[in-house]
């Protein structure tokens, strides 16, 4: 084999493969018959090509006439053992489908699968002057048709559309779709004459003269033929069609480019770490290398395996198929993402129908919880509703047990505030004070010392209560300077009060906000007043105007969120990651763009969450928001719905802004300006969404291990977890497949790490088998 | 003259002391006693002239209370000096400002922490002396003992001595670049001076 010669088919110059980031090799991609039938399809590094051979190579690319297979004229190159080393092949037979990654403005790249599995390294394409991407896809697709296959399009079981390549004569699965030819063929004369009269167009389109051009004409008019119009030269169809039929048809092929993109990176990734184990691969060291290095990162696949379900979805959503054909491959089911939001909060009219004689409740929890979530409720009803939500009430309990309980929490309130009460007039009990005696909380003290002595606790904690209540929704009437107003009327909100300079008033309200508050955290002891709880407590006074009640549901309200002022602020930052993780699912775009602009700790978004949106919305609708919230049961973590909604709404500013700090501000702006019920319904979007794609991007993720398990087996790395220790001390090799994907799916479900786990935790309906 | 023309200051100090008042009274001259307590952070930018050259100071305002300052991190990064406001009338928000100091010190971990510009303000000088707690000699003997930091006693309601700390503090920052040219990237990587206040941006 030192000096064997090959017929030189197809040929493709300027080719490269990637190592890594920064080791790129120029080669030919090219086709040749090895022996008789047999073509093999190649990559050969150009630097073991003979400057006699590359000028071969060369011609045979920049030919216009194109060697046709059965020919027996045709360019001849060496093929010897040294080139073979340096070369990337496989026999045309083996390869089972290919798609290219999304162009460059330079380089298209095309990635290959063989039947077994395996995919070649991905070839990138130099682009020539004023070539489209379409140009160089549509080459290899014409090499391989030439060569008697078929390309069928098709979806693997992951999910990603594949152009496969078969034989003429293969049998296909139902679920695919020819592409690149007619869609039935036609064993009709003039099918035949089109079958013969492809070669000709394909290949010397050049050689066509005006008389050849009507014949052309009418072939290219016909139906069957239409997939080959975008294969040709546009100067060529122009010439021969009107612009309106030649825009039609390549508007089709241009839909099926689509499906190529989902090819992308994802199979750049494979390909890399596949790339060992190739046909003829020689001895690339570098390959080895790399593979041994390459462990499993759940992390490189995610943002890969996200765009693809983002993009099969929106395909599905906004492409949908009319042929049944296409239906029948497209197998997948989109879920219906629409809220059911209603738009009309709940009347009192609506609310004392659904009391029976006793003053119980004739509907279920489970139907007023969906009911109050769709709608909302007038805020006259929130009175009464809110402490079923808030579980004062039970949803069972008749008009003579909820009086009972009110009595009872009305004189456990008093009772606590009778206690602190009497503390302060009593004065300090140990007017000695020890320095070093201070608690252990002292140690990095800043403004918020724990004292302790309980005197000045409740001092201090008075004294920054009433700090924050005397700046608490001024603008509202009853907090308002002026205003005794207790009236349940929707008050006025007064604009422009920052002009007004006179001393800060003290009302009756702002006075049962500060003594609850106080009795809040005497109950409370250890979390002390935090800035923002006088935030969440003042509209509850505003529907309650009762001390008794409002403190209760404040503390039910607490009980919810208290976390996120615990000093350690470990909560919040679990719900910021919790929230990078859910943007990442459900809008990978706004992901990258907060990782380009390095702010991916979302600190933005901290008073969001810190308030549970308070800030964000105006008065009423932030209890339109909160009682949403607490009437669902899907997750625990509602809130970070509702803000990847606000997020998605202003995406398109948000794209505008190229900093942390334009960012910070802009959000920041967005206070009081945010609509509520757009925002209350793409939240339940999303959420419909998020189980959606969660259900994907584990199928997708465990299948991504489990080829990647697969492979590392095949290489011959045993992977420690596939070993089961026997009662006697053996160790037994388990190779079947189901083990393995057994134990895929076991490593990503048990890796507390994984962001499958970790996204388990924001739906309550998500059961982690 | 360096050509850096845009300064982030970050106040600093308990809840309550003023910093929001101060910051809308240099930036907007207004005063309101009902803004907000703030949550998270939020910042106002001014276009000033400091010794014939205009820059930009960028006034960062954060919330005053001691848990929510492990925030300070993302917010302080690239800080060119910092306010620390305290309320005359208040024992303890003069006590803290130590902690304040330290904290911002750790936290923003800029290149020379004995060098770096800071201002102490001594706010709410507009109540009754009745009310007050801390002597300005107090307050002064403190900042000597910080390596000499200008003290400035302030109301952000009346507008007293507001504008003049701010010069001073952008003054001071515009200086202390001089004497340090470089503050959070290697020289190496920085040539263009307009570059330089992108640095917080940087995302490579």
């Amino acid at each position: 084999m030192s000096e064997s010669k090959v017929r030189l088919l197809y040929s493709r110059t300027n080719v490269f493969i990637q190592f890594n980031d920064d080791v790129c090799l120029p080669g030919v991609l090219c086709t040749f018959e090895e022996s008789q039938k047999q073509y093999v399809f190649s990559w050969m590094s150009e630097d073991k090509i003979s400057e006699k051979d590359m000028n071969i190579y060369r011609e045979v690319e920049n030919s216009k006439e194109v060697i046709l297979p059965d020919s027996e004229n045709g360019y001849f190159v060496t093929y010897d053992e040294e080139l073979i080393k340096n070369s990337i092949s496989a026999p045309l037979n083996e390869i089972a489908s290919f798609g290219t990654t999304v162009p460059t403005e330079w380089y298209v790249g095309i990635v290959l699968q063989l039947k077994n599995e395996l995919y070649l390294p991905t070839f990138f394409i130099q682009k020539k002057q004023f070539e489209e991407d379409i140009d160089v896809y549509t080459q290899l697709a014409s090499w391989f048709s030439i060569l008697g296959k078929n390309v069928y399009r098709t979806i693997n079981d992951t999910g990603s559309k594949i152009y496969k390549v078969c034989d003429e004569n293969e049998e296909i699965d139902e679920s695919s779709t020819l592409i690149g030819k007619n869609q039935e063929p036609e064993s009709t004369d003039l099918g035949k004459f089109i079958e013969d009269a492809k070669f000709n167009l394909l290949l010397k389109f050049s050689k066509v003269t005006q008389k050849g051009k009507e014949a052309a004409a009418h072939i290219l008019g016909a139906p069957v033929s239409k997939p080959l119009v975008p294969l040709l030269p546009k100067s060529f169809v122009n010439s021969i069609l009107s612009k309106e039929e030649v825009k039609n048809i390549c508007d089709e092929y241009d839909a099926a480019r689509q499906y190529l993109r989902l090819m992308s990176k994802e199979m750049q990734e494979k390909a890399l770490n596949a790339i060992n184990q190739t046909i003829n691969l020689g001895n690339y060291n570098h390959y080895q290398k790399l593979n041994q290095e390459t462990e499993w990162h759940e992390e490189q696949y995610i943002t890969e395996i996200i765009k693809s379900i983002e993009h099969d979805e929106q395909e599905i959503l906004f492409n949908p198929s009319t042929n049944e054909e296409d239906n029948e491959w497209q197998n997948i089911e989109m879920p219906d993402f629409n809220n059911t939001r209603t738009g009309n909060p709940i009347t009192a009219e609506q609310w004392v129908t659904f009391y029976d004689n006793e003053g119980k409740l004739t509907k279920t929890e489970e139907e007023l919880r969906d009911i109050i979530y769709r709608s909302g409720l007038e805020n006259d009803i929130r009175m009464d509703a809110w402490k079923y939500l808030l579980n004062i009430f039970p949803w069972d309990s008749t008009e003579e047990k909820r009086k009972e309980i009110n009595l009872t929490l009305k004189q456990s309130y008093d009772s606590l505030k009778e206690q602190w009460k009497k503390i302060l007039e009593n004065g300090p009990s140990s007017p000695v004070e020890n320095e070093s005696e201070e608690s252990p909380q002292n140690a990095n003290a800043g403004d918020e010392r724990f004292e302790s002595d309980i005197y000045k606790r409740i001092m201090d904690r008075k004294y920054r209560i009433e700090k924050d209540v005397l700046r608490t929704d001024r603008t509202i009437p009853m907090y308002s300077n002026s205003s005794d107003n207790l009236s349940s009327d929707k008050p006025v909100i007064y604009e422009n009060i920052e002009t007004d300079t006179s001393e800060a008033g003290w009302n009756s309200n702002l006075e049962l906000l500060r003594d609850i508050l106080v009795t809040y955290t005497f109950l409370e002891n250890d979390n002390g007043y935090v800035q923002g709880m006088s935030d969440l407590l003042a509209p509850i006074l505003g529907v309650f105007r009762s001390e008794s009640d409002t403190f209760w549901c404040f503390n039910e309200f607490m009980e919810k969120y208290k976390n996120n002022f615990h000093r350690n602020q470990e909560e919040m930052k679990n719900q910021l990651s919790l929230l990078l993780d859910l943007i990442r699912l459900l809008d990978i775009e706004l992901y990258e763009h907060f990782e380009k602009l390095n702010c991916l700790h979302l600190f933005f978004c901290f008073r969001w969450l810190l308030v549970i949106f308070k800030r964000e919305f105006d008065f009423y609708d932030c209890m339109r928001v909160w009682e949403t919230m607490w009437a669902q049961k899907k997750s625990d973590y509602y809130q970070l719905f509702i803000a990847v909604a606000i997020l998605k709404e202003n995406k398109a500013q948000l794209f505008g802004l190229e900093s942390f700090d334009d960012t910070l501000k802009y959000i920041n702006n967005l206070s009081t300006h945010i609509k509520v019920e757009p925002i209350l319904g793409e939240a339940e979007s999303l959420y419909k969404k998020f189980i959606y794609r969660y259900q994907e991007l584990k199928d997708r993720l465990i299948n991504e291990k489990i080829n990647y398990m697969k492979k590392d087996q095949e290489n011959g790395v045993v992977h420690m977890e596939v070993f089961n220790e026997n009662d006697n001390g053996e160790q037994q090799q388990n190779n079947n497949s189901s083990d393995i994907s057994e134990l895929a799916q076991n490593e990503i479900l048990k890796d507390p790490i994984s962001i499958i786990n970790r996204l388990a935790k924001l739906s309550n309906e998500i059961k982690i088998n | 003259m360096s050509g850096k023309n845009l300064l982030k200051a970050i106040i600093l100090g308990d809840s309550g002391v003023g910093k929001t008042s101060l910051m809308n009274q240099y930036v907007n001259k207004k005063f309101s006693n009902q803004y907000k307590a703030t949550i998270g952070a939020d910042f106002l930018t001014k276009e000033v002239m400091v010794d014939d050259k205009l820059i930009t100071i960028q006034i960062w305002d954060t919330a005053g209370q001691e848990r929510f300052q492990s925030l300070g991190v993302a917010f302080y990064r690239g800080a060119d000096c910092c306010m620390l406001v305290y309320d005359v009338n208040n024992m303890k928000s003069f006590e803290t400002l130590d902690n304040w100091r330290d904290e911002f010190l750790v936290q923003a971990s800029p290149k020379h922490p004995e060098s770096f510009p800071f201002i102490v303000l001594g706010n709410k000088i507009d109540l009754e002396e009745s009310k007050r707690q801390i002597s300005q000699k107090r307050a002064m003997a403190w900042c000597q003992s910080k390596g000499n930091i200008p003290y400035f006693e302030t109301s952000a309601k009346e507008a007293i001595n507001v504008e003049q700390a701010f010069q001073q503090i952008a003054r001071n920052a515009l200086m202390q670049e001089a004497d340090v040219p470089e503050f959070n990237f290697p020289p190496s990587v920085s040539l263009d001076a307009e570059q330089k206040q992108d640095q917080g941006d940087c995302n490579c």
